[in-house]
């Protein structure tokens, strides 16, 4: 009898399964990525020409560099003299340059050949058809923002781009601002200290008179906005410098992770190191503060072997 | 030639997409993640499908890969906290039989829950024997174990499992 239940109760979990709707997207997402790979229908002709094909890219890259030595340097920093059709901007993220590339603006991190984002101005409809043409897993509306802002990330799964964020930013009642950024070339932290520090040129941005909190796109850990990484490695522990750091900028913070919602709890700690548990058990963090230093040590007690 | 391959891979695809994503549902527990798993599990299959030889089947050889998938995001999960944990209640999918949907979503996802909790061995052998319903020989061919380790590993994972719901105070079907 018992075995019966026992197997009626795996009869139930065999019920866990996808909708419709996502196998399509899925199977989208695929056949894009097939059509995308490079052909592999001549192999042998290829071997034959890889040599003179490698010989050529090199001189390409070559003469790409030595042309970009040649050129201008990009544009520095806050880019008050920088326009697109009409707008620049400026934001508190720094070591950033410019460069413009056709109707967009590539970003670099200083002393860096590889842009880790772009800002474009877009159409509505062209807003909409990048939606709907990429893999987006989150919309959300950042409240207090500069700007009304719109959120979007993309899976992208290149071999140097994890995630794209994108952002868009009404100008007119036709056009919008949007600025992607590439993480990892970019940390997430950068990217919410640039988009909620944001001024464009003749658009006067909303100041919120309380210190904002975001969560990074994914999870439900809440971040100040300004942070600069410090440290951010893969062993758990993260460092960043907090511009608003302070003994009260601190306990309003573990308030606002305790109350903004209700999915993290205390679980010890007291003065600046404090430590938190997700109520599902599945993450546990400290939180520190050392002059103005935020330290975060993550913790996965349910994911070790 | 490359549509051939396109052809074969998106027809496995019609096959074997339930088991390939509910495995990985099992695996990983978030709904995002799981669809990326799946997305590269069939990309690969259609990269590797030359040294693919027939002499496994199908459904065993597209399993393989997805476990080398998901283990290695187990293991990046560890490192990074990149696609941390997402609310499972918006996980549930919505072609679930609604008349069971009261009385067994909050069991199916407790024990989704705790199928996570399991160690990675543990869960891929739960899920591709109790609720794939592997054969002990594919299951074996699948982890490249033996069939004894497949035994006995199972065995040690329903009992913990079992413990799980007995802590948890899982009443049903106990």
């Amino acid at each position: 009898m018992v075995n019966k239940h026992f197997e009626e109760k795996w009869e139930l979990l065999k019920q866990l399964g996808s909708t419709d709707t996502q196998k399509d997207v899925i199977r989208k997402r695929i056949q894009e990525s097939i059509h995308r790979r490079p052909s592999k229908t001549s192999p042998i002709k290829f071997h034959q020409w890889k040599n003179i094909i490698a010989t050529s890219l090199l001189i390409v890259i070559f003469g790409g560099f030595l042309f970009m030595v040649m050129d201008e340097n990009p544009k520095k920093n806050d880019f008050s003299n920088y326009t697109i059709d009409y707008y620049s901007f400026s934001w508190k993220l720094e070591d950033v340059t410019g460069k413009k590339t056709g109707d967009s603006l590539e970003l670099y991190h200083k002393n860096e050949p590889i842009p880790f984002g772009t800002v474009n101005e877009v159409t509505e409809n062209e807003m909409n058809t990048i939606i709907k043409s990429k893999p987006m897993f989150v919309n959300k509306e950042l409240e207090h923002f500069p700007y009304k802002t719109v959120m979007y990330i993309e899976h992208v799964k290149m071999q140097d781009v994890g995630i794209r964020y994108y952002f868009f930013i009404p100008l007119t009642k036709e056009k919008w601002i949007q600025y992607t950024f590439d993480y990892p070339k970019i940390e997430y932290a950068d990217i919410f200290q640039a988009m909620s520090s944001l001024e464009l040129k003749g658009k006067k941005p909303y100041h919120h008179d309380e210190a904002l909190y975001v969560t990074h796109g994914y999870g439900s850990m809440i971040y100040p906005v300004d942070l600069e990484p410090i440290s951010v490695t893969s062993n758990k522990i993260e460092v960043y410098r907090w511009r608003g750091a302070s003994t009260k900028a601190y306990n309003q913070y573990l308030e606002k992770i305790l109350h903004s919602d209700s999915k993290w709890q205390k679980e010890s700690g007291e003065g600046l190191s404090n430590t938190f548990a997700s109520v599902n058990g599945h993450e546990v963090i400290t939180i520190s503060l050392n002059g103005n230093e935020l330290t975060y040590e993550y913790f996965y007690p349910n994911q070790d072997e | 030639m490359n549509k051939d391959r396109e052809r074969l891979v998106m027809d496995w695809y019609e096959l074997y997409y339930d088991d390939i994503y509910r495995f990985i549902l099992y695996m990983i527990g978030d709904k995002q993640c799981c669809e990326d798993l799946v997305h590269d599990t069939f990309i690969r299959a259609y990269s590797a499908i030359d040294g693919f030889e027939n002499r496994s089947a199908v459904k065993t050889w597209l399993f393989s890969i997805a476990k080398y998938l998901v283990i290695d995001e187990i293991r990046k999960r560890k490192r990074k906290r990149l696609f941390s944990t997402v609310g499972l209640n918006q996980e549930i999918p919505s072609s679930f039989n609604l008349e069971q949907l009261i009385e067994n979503k909050e069991f199916v996802l407790q024990q989704l829950e705790k199928i996570q909790k399991l160690k990675p061995n543990y869960r891929l052998v739960i899920t591709l024997k109790k609720i794939e319903d592997c054969t002990t020989k594919e299951v074996a061919e699948i982890l490249d174990w033996s069939e004894s380790k497949v035994r006995k590993t199972l065995s040690r994972a329903l009992q913990s499992l079992k413990k799980m719901n007995e802590i948890g105070g899982g009443n049903h079907g106990e």
